[in-house]
């Protein structure tokens, strides 16, 4: 018998695929079969996620359709709450003058008889900072008036207040006039 | 040469067509894999993303759904009344008028009043002089805030109870509505009732002016006529 030899073929390159043909189609085999199964799994979870999207898509559809319905009164109320939103900010700037001024009125009036204790003036800021006089015609007035005020119902009004400055006029004529006065600096408590 | 290289190729073909078939599935596997993983990464951003819009629109209807128990009639007259007490832009002449209805309706009769140069774009500060007795001060002090249809401020007040002829600082606003991105604010009884106060305190009447103007009259096609 004579030997052959095929000078056609690249000895090394066949004989590679030769050696490891049968390993290297188990491994591709194998890779494939998890190629597939984890294409499948990921086929599955799309197709799920894909008929989730879908429904989303209809459920968002008909968020959109009762909002275009709506679009007038939901304008309405955004401009409500941006209008209120403004007025509550710049509310903000007011002195609120009246609550605190009936606060200092009220305790004239129920520390001493109306004609012998006068709330001469009053001053207040929107910080609340407060600056009154009160006037005196009688020295047990003035004394009732500041035991009043230390009481913890009339200071619990206040964040601070002190007396800021005492006067004795000696000048004064008549029941009417007034012989003494307080003046007091503070600042009062917010009115809820 | 060229021959000879086909040729070549035909016997390696011929002899590993099995490995290079399993080559080229498992290659179409991979790709597969690939194509079906962008697949799935780019519809869970999708599905993300259309979850958190849905989310965001469920709030703006249920909010509706949940204002639409107030009447939106309500809504739309204390609208009337936040625009007229806050204009988009700033007009003097309802400044003028509210001081002259501030004055009539408390009797505190505003004689004079000044435009401060603290004044800025969305707030005109003005110095007004007064006179009246502590009676009609009280008033003007209980309803200067809304009765002219202008919201105003004091930011310090000097009351004496024996001198009435008195200054006050008032300041007036204007402010545009801005349409912001936010969620529709749900509103609440406490908002309607704040406006409720107001609207009794506003006195302005928000009736319908429209009318429609009167076309039955005589038409020329020359100006100087």
């Amino acid at each position: 018998m004579k030997k052959r030899i095929n000078l056609l073929l690249s000895k090394k390159k066949v004989h590679f695929l030769v050696l490891y043909g049968d390993k290297i189609k188990l491994l591709a085999s194998i890779i494939g079969v998890f190629c597939f199964i984890v294409f499948i799994f990921l086929t599955i979870i799309l197709l799920k996620v894909k008929n989730n999207i879908n429904s989303m898509n209809d459920k968002k559809k008909l968020y959109l359709a009762f909002l275009v319905d709506n679009k007038d009164s939901e304008a309405n109320v955004r401009y409500f709450k941006s209008k209120e939103s403004q007025l509550t900010t710049f509310m903000k700037d007011d002195a609120n003058f009246l609550p605190y001024y009936t606060i200092l009125k009220e305790a004239v009036t129920s520390s001493s008889s109306t004609q012998s204790a006068l709330l001469d003036s009053v001053l207040i800021n929107k910080l609340r900072d407060t600056s009154f006089t009160v006037k005196f015609s009688n020295y047990h007035n003035m004394i009732s008036f500041i035991k009043f005020i230390e009481s913890n119902d009339f200071l619990s009004k206040f964040s601070q207040l002190s007396l800021a400055n005492f006067t004795l006029n000696l000048k004064t004529l008549g029941i009417s006039s007034y012989k003494y006065q307080l003046q007091f600096r503070g600042r009062f408590n917010q009115i809820q | 040469m060229n021959k000879l290289k086909i040729k070549q190729i035909q016997f390696f073909v011929k002899d590993n067509w099995i490995i290079l078939l399993t080559i080229f599935v498992l290659f179409i596997m991979t790709m597969l894999v690939n194509y079906s993983y962008s697949a799935l990464i780019s519809a869970r951003i999708e599905e993300a993303n259309l979850t958190s819009e849905i989310k965001l629109l469920k709030n703006r209807a249920d909010i509706i759904k949940a204002n639409s128990q107030l009447k939106m009639e309500q809504i739309t007259i204390y609208n009337k009344i936040l625009s007229a007490l806050i204009p988009e832009n700033e007009d003097f002449f309802t400044i003028i008028y509210a001081l002259e209805k501030i004055s009539q309706e408390t009797g505190f009769f505003i004689s004079n009043y000044t435009i401060n140069i603290s004044s800025t774009k969305n707030k005109i500060s003005m110095n007004v002089a007064g006179k009246g007795n502590a009676n009609t001060f009280m008033e003007f002090l209980k309803n200067y805030n809304y009765i002219g249809g202008r919201l105003a401020t004091s930011e310090t007040i000097q009351f004496s109870g024996t001198n009435v002829n008195t200054q006050v600082n008032l300041n007036f606003y204007n402010k545009k509505y801005i349409l912001g991105q936010e969620l529709v604010p749900k509103l609440d009884l406490k908002d309607l009732a704040l406006l409720l106060e107001i609207k009794d305190k506003v006195k302005i009447n928000f009736e319908d002016t429209q009318e429609s103007l009167g076309t039955d009259y005589e038409i020329t096609d020359n100006p100087f006529q």
